[in-house]
């Protein structure tokens, strides 16, 4: 028998000693150990989810009205239904509950993301996030709640992959979203954190590799929880990343998952209008968010052979553009440091957790895990160009 | 025996786009995009379910091999793992499969004991052979994944036939 598909409490114990991480991090996870062997997803009826919602206003807004609850599409990692929700003073809009599935293919906490979104209002368009429901009170599982907003991840009749991989952009829309692409992100890790209501987050010591191989924990911790299939390589790799961390410089908000098919834009006019998916967000270096935007999966090489970054600029000029927005020098050791791992993490995310996933029956989007798995091995043979470009310093 | 695999799985797929997702709610698009890759699904099952067995038999072979070229060196955590690796790759089990995920975990286990008691020539020796397999074995899974689509750079990859020495089709 599959031992980590029925953990023990002693060797969920030893796992967070041999792995400390981020509190709230820990605690995602270990609720999801906790959890592991217990019953696989059942989708909950429309109606049910519309019953929460009218018990959840009960409380939050007396008075107002909720209607027209349907499921969404897309959201690899969590359930997703919109919602119109009535307020009491008649003004009506469409809302999103985003809620967790028993395991997902990214394990998070849901008080991070509605911090992290709401601390970032005002510095990029991100969808208001009035409400959380940290614990499960009203949802049953963790639960969040913001403001549908509208626009597309990619032109109608565009490329792409499931999730929004390899999205092709036209050229005109090239033109027109490659610069705010850049612009937002250098906005992001400019955001003043420290004045900001992020009490969910640890604080990563600068000039320190402390911070760096929190993550690292974070990673092989799930690595350890979660993989199904040994792979010798992924256990080197963190042995790589442990003997070579550089200390963070600069403190900043790492997206860490800001890629085309997570900012939403309005196709008439180019404008961005949304930046998504902040689950994954936490303090960290900004070289980890630079190269995991420039993941090779995300993005293309042009008839001149130049890398589009997520089809929609090219390379030279994304960073060009990055620094003069920031004035944060771009360390290209940095950059080859955390490729490695940022194709690490990618692996385990589609290797280990998605496959962890569809072997318990828990998510939503279990067949969808079992499609993405194949980006894994596209991750692993990544990995493996970078580790090398590394290691001869290329 | 009788019907197949082949004349299963090509039934179920045409149920599937012919009768089951034009019936399918267009309001709800949960439903939509998970039949749609249930039908991708089941036509990569169509294309492999037969070279199952040959493909991780080659993936097990390369295994054994590797273990054959480990010479390890150092404290007793390292010794016992490299023992451990020597004699699953001596005798591994039947099913391909199953032998594969045997051997990768030993090799795992080997990698982690190097980095505690392993002689430092030995754990360059050893990482450098972990290196030079995931690269062959990358490339044997992207060729077996290839119709996910996931891939930018298929031109070089083989095609599974080729792969397993069965040109055949």
């Amino acid at each position: 028998m599959d031992s980590k598909q029925h953990p023990t409490r002693e060797w969920i114990d030893a796992l967070r000693l041999r792995y400390p991480t981020e509190r709230t991090i820990d605690q995602a996870l270990t609720r999801k150990l906790q959890a592991r062997s217990g019953p696989p997803y059942v989708p909950s009826p429309v109606s049910e989810i519309a019953t929460r919602l009218e018990r959840f206003f009960a409380h939050a807004m007396p008075g107002a009205r909720v209607s027209q609850v349907a499921p969404l599409g897309g959201g690899a990692s969590k359930e997703q239904f919109s919602f119109t929700l009535a307020q009491p003073d008649g003004t009506e809009a469409r809302h999103v509950l985003r809620r967790e599935p028993p395991e997902s293919v990214v394990e998070t906490h849901r008080l991070r993301e509605f911090q992290m979104m709401r601390a970032m209002a005002g510095t990029v368009p991100v969808p208001d996030a009035p409400w959380v429901d940290a614990e499960g009170q009203w949802f049953d599982r963790p639960a969040m709640i913001s403001r549908f907003v509208e626009g597309v991840t990619k032109a109608p009749g565009s490329g792409g992959n499931v999730t929004g991989l390899g999205t092709g952009f036209s050229s005109e829309l090239q033109d027109a979203l490659g610069g705010q692409f850049v612009d937002l992100l250098a906005r992001i890790h400019q955001f003043d954190w420290q004045s900001a209501d992020l009490y969910a987050f640890d604080r990563p010591e600068p000039n320190s590799t402390a911070g760096v191989h929190q993550v690292i924990n974070w990673w092989e911790r799930i690595w350890e929880e979660d993989s199904f299939e040994p792979m010798p390589i992924i256990r080197y790799t963190a042995q790589w990343l442990r003997a070579n961390a550089p200390p963070i410089e600069r403190v900043v908000v790492i997206h860490h998952d800001f890629r085309a098919g997570n900012f939403l834009f309005d196709p008439a006019t180019a404008q961005v209008t949304a930046v998504l998916d902040w689950e994954l967000a936490h303090l960290g270096d900004y070289h980890e968010d630079l190269a995991w935007t420039l993941q090779e999966g995300y993005g293309y090489r042009d008839a001149q052979g130049r890398f589009i970054v997520c089809g929609l600029i090219e390379q030279a000029e994304f960073l060009e553009r990055y620094e003069r927005a920031t004035g944060f020098p771009v360390d290209p050791r940095k950059i080859a440091y955390y490729s490695v791992m940022n194709t690490w993490k990618s692996a385990i995310i589609v290797l280990a957790t998605g496959i962890r996933c569809v072997i318990g029956g828990k998510s939503h989007q279990d067949i969808l895990l079992t499609w993405l798995a194949g980006f894994g091995h596209v991750c692993v043979d990544t990995l493996l160009q970078h580790l090398e470009r590394a290691e001869n310093g290329s | 025996m009788n019907p197949g695999f082949e004349v299963r799985l090509s039934s179920m797929r045409r149920a599937l786009a012919t009768v089951i997702m034009p019936a399918i709610d267009p309001g709800n698009p949960l439903a939509q995009e998970q039949a749609g890759l249930m039908l991708a699904h089941i036509g990569m099952l169509e294309a492999q379910w037969d070279k199952l067995e040959d493909y991780a038999r080659l993936c097990m072979q390369d295994l054994v091999e590797v273990s054959g070229r480990i010479d390890a060196a150092g404290g007793p955590e390292t010794l016992a793992a490299a023992a451990g690796l020597a004699a699953l790759a001596g005798k591994p089990p039947v099913r391909g499969e199953v032998a594969y995920r045997a051997l990768s975990e030993a090799l795992e286990e080997l990698v982690r004991a190097a980095d505690r008691d392993g002689d430092a020539h030995f754990r360059r020796a050893l990482h450098r052979e972990v290196l030079l397999h995931a690269n062959r074995q990358a490339a044997r899974d992207r060729a077996w994944f290839a119709a996910c689509g996931f891939d930018v750079n298929t031109a070089d990859l083989p095609s599974i036939e080729k792969l397993i020495g069965r040109c055949d089709g």
